[in-house]
């Protein structure tokens, strides 16, 4: 059978990441773990809470750096990179989407998708016509000019993907995206990211306790006390 | 577009807290008015002190050794010097002045008056004027305006300066030094208040235009060693030194005590905002913004906020100087287009000033907040 996802676009290998404060007691949250994720792969990463799955989400979205261990994302040994380098990183390659959508509140939809395409510097046209496109295509046009605040959960998490999209990521990273939201929109919402995921050929990995939603997976990982133990396809 | 969305942003995270936010522009305005009037009384005390000599045509100024200034050095002279000065070559006239204080009553009311006797048909000597004549006569006097519109008094009112009636004949500019408001009668009249003939305190030389005034300034001092010689120049800035040292220092304090309340309260603006709103700056950066420009936009809702004061400053101005003159017209505020810029420079160096905590509180803020729910 061939391999669908034949280009690792993440490597990890003896990943930890030990929190210490010299007060407490230190705390393992990702133990020695080794990983590789291919490119266009839909992985959901589950796990009881403190299992150590959101700390992997921000080393593997370049968010925090591991105690030890190494990560490879698109080839580039992310922990060479200087800070400032890693925020451009980050910002060129990887999209987030949070549980509690995290939009920024006095912006409109529109301008909340534009914002990430600003911060990467498209501008103008080009950044407009590139975020009304991705309005279309996460069906949220129609409430351009709303603010959060006016907006269902649903709405609000197709903003926040629109948003993951804008600078074309390869790798879209998700932290629990169906948590606020009820079941049929929170199906909904990841049957769209999948879609999206298979369209453009980019990578989710997306934390989740949702059980109901495992199924779109292409693989499943169960994360605990810091360690995968189970990969399920 | 990326300016434009910026700006967007600033103005729209200012705007969350729109109360926090005004009051802050109106306490920043309120304090750079501050700035604006100390530095416009200033101002007005320099010009008040030094009117006078600029606007004699007296090129040199004598007076007592070690006396230097009009205000506050005692010089006395003998009017007989005078002649002896006004036969010094390249000397073309020497006017003697004397400088008293009197009680003057005007309306009932006694005041502290900062009389100076002039010459009749004074050339050197004579005020600058708004109204009336520039030369006082006998029984007549000069008062500056303030002392004129405070005491709605016109032209032809009588006032008494130690008991004897002055009918007011001229009303002149420039001569309000805020801590004295100058006055002018005649040399003669001048002499009777103090009870002694013959004195004076400066002497105003003018030179003939043929020869160097460097020069004859030189030949004074040389020949006179008792007596201190002053260019124009050097006796305005002899003045302005003793306003200086008399008032600037309180002004300055006053000042730097407003500036440091003007950052302390955009600091604190910023500081509660940047608090409050810690996910949104980790947001951007969790989207790839860098922490320069986290710096930037913090520093424009800063500079935000001082411009807005600075408005309102200038606004503040436009409305309560009328009424702060009418209330008190003896302070003199002269406020010009520099005094006006430098107050912008220094409002917009209290918003760089303001941002630094802030921005160095966003500085320890990390990406990974957003993670929290």
């Amino acid at each position: 059978m061939p391999n669908a996802f034949p280009n690792n676009i993440i490597v990890a290998h003896s990943l930890s990441k030990i929190f210490s404060d010299n007060l407490t007691v230190p705390v393992v949250a990702v133990r020695s773990l080794d990983l590789e994720i291919s490119t266009g792969e839909f992985i959901i990463i589950s796990g009881p809470n403190g299992g150590g799955k959101t700390t992997l989400l921000t080393l593997l979205g370049c968010m925090s750096r591991p105690s030890s261990g190494s990560v490879s994302i698109i080839n580039t040994n992310v922990l060479s990179l200087s800070q400032k380098e890693l925020s451009r990183f980050r910002m060129k390659n990887i999209g987030f989407i949070f549980q509690t959508f995290r939009l920024v509140d006095f912006l409109t939809v529109r301008q909340n998708v534009e914002l990430a395409a600003h911060i990467a510097g498209t501008t103008g046209l080009e950044a407009s016509n590139i975020v009304s496109s991705l309005m279309d295509e996460v069906e949220i046009s129609h409430r351009a000019n709303f603010y959060p605040q006016q907006l269902s959960g649903g709405e609000k998490q197709r903003t926040a993907i629109a948003r993951a999209l804008v600078n074309n990521p390869a790798i879209i990273l998700a932290d629990e995206p169906t948590g606020s939201l009820d079941s049929s929109s929170g199906k909904i919402i990841i049957r769209l990211l999948r879609e999206l995921s298979k369209e453009r050929n980019t990578t989710v990995i997306i934390v989740s306790h949702d059980e109901r939603i495992y199924s779109y997976a292409d693989r499943v990982l169960r994360m605990e006390d810091g360690a995968i133990l189970v990969q399920k396809k | 577009m990326l300016k434009k969305s910026m700006n967007n942003i600033v103005v729209r995270m200012l705007m969350r807290e729109r109360s926090r936010t005004l009051i802050t522009i109106a306490g920043t305005g309120t304090l750079l008015l501050l700035m604006l009037f100390l530095a416009g009384i200033y101002e007005g005390v320099k010009n008040g002190s030094t009117g006078f000599i600029r606007h004699s045509s007296a090129q040199i100024w004598a007076c007592q050794k070690n006396s230097n200034n009009l205000l506050r050095s005692s010089s006395f002279l003998s009017n007989s010097t005078a002649e002896e000065l006004g036969a010094v070559s390249g000397v073309k006239k020497v006017e003697a002045i004397l400088r008293l204080l009197a009680t003057a009553e005007i309306h009932n009311k006694n005041i502290t008056a900062f009389i100076f006797g002039i010459p009749l048909e004074s050339e050197l000597s004579s005020p600058p004027i708004v109204r009336g004549r520039p030369v006082p006569n006998l029984g007549e006097i000069i008062l500056d305006q303030s002392i004129v519109k405070k005491y709605n008094l016109d032209l032809g009112d009588t006032i008494r300066l130690n008991g004897d009636p002055f009918i007011l004949a001229g009303i002149s500019r420039e001569t309000n030094a805020t801590v004295a408001q100058f006055s002018f009668i005649t040399l003669t009249n001048a002499e009777q208040i103090l009870g002694f003939e013959s004195i004076s305190s400066f002497f105003l030389i003018s030179v003939d235009t043929t020869i160097h005034e460097k020069k004859v300034l030189d030949d004074l001092k040389q020949n006179y060693p008792e007596l201190s010689f002053y260019s124009k120049e050097e006796f305005i800035a002899n003045n302005l030194d003793e306003m200086k040292t008399g008032v600037l220092p309180i002004l300055w304090t006053i000042a730097l005590l407003g500036f440091i309340t003007g950052s302390a309260i955009i600091s604190l603006l910023l500081y509660a905002s940047a608090q409050e709103h810690r996910e949104d700056y980790a947001l951007f950066k969790a989207l790839g913004m860098s922490q320069s420009r986290i710096a930037v936009i913090v520093l424009r809702q800063a500079l935000l906020i001082s411009f807005g004061g600075y408005v309102v400053a200038l606004c503040g101005y436009v409305v309560c100087s009328p009424i702060l003159l009418a209330f008190a017209p003896e302070i003199s505020v002269d406020i010009n287009r520099e005094m006006c810029m430098v107050l912008l420079g220094i409002s917009l160096l209290l918003g760089c000033i303001g941002s630094f905590l802030s921005v160095n509180k966003l500085s320890n803020v990390y990406p990974t907040e957003v993670f929290r729910a």
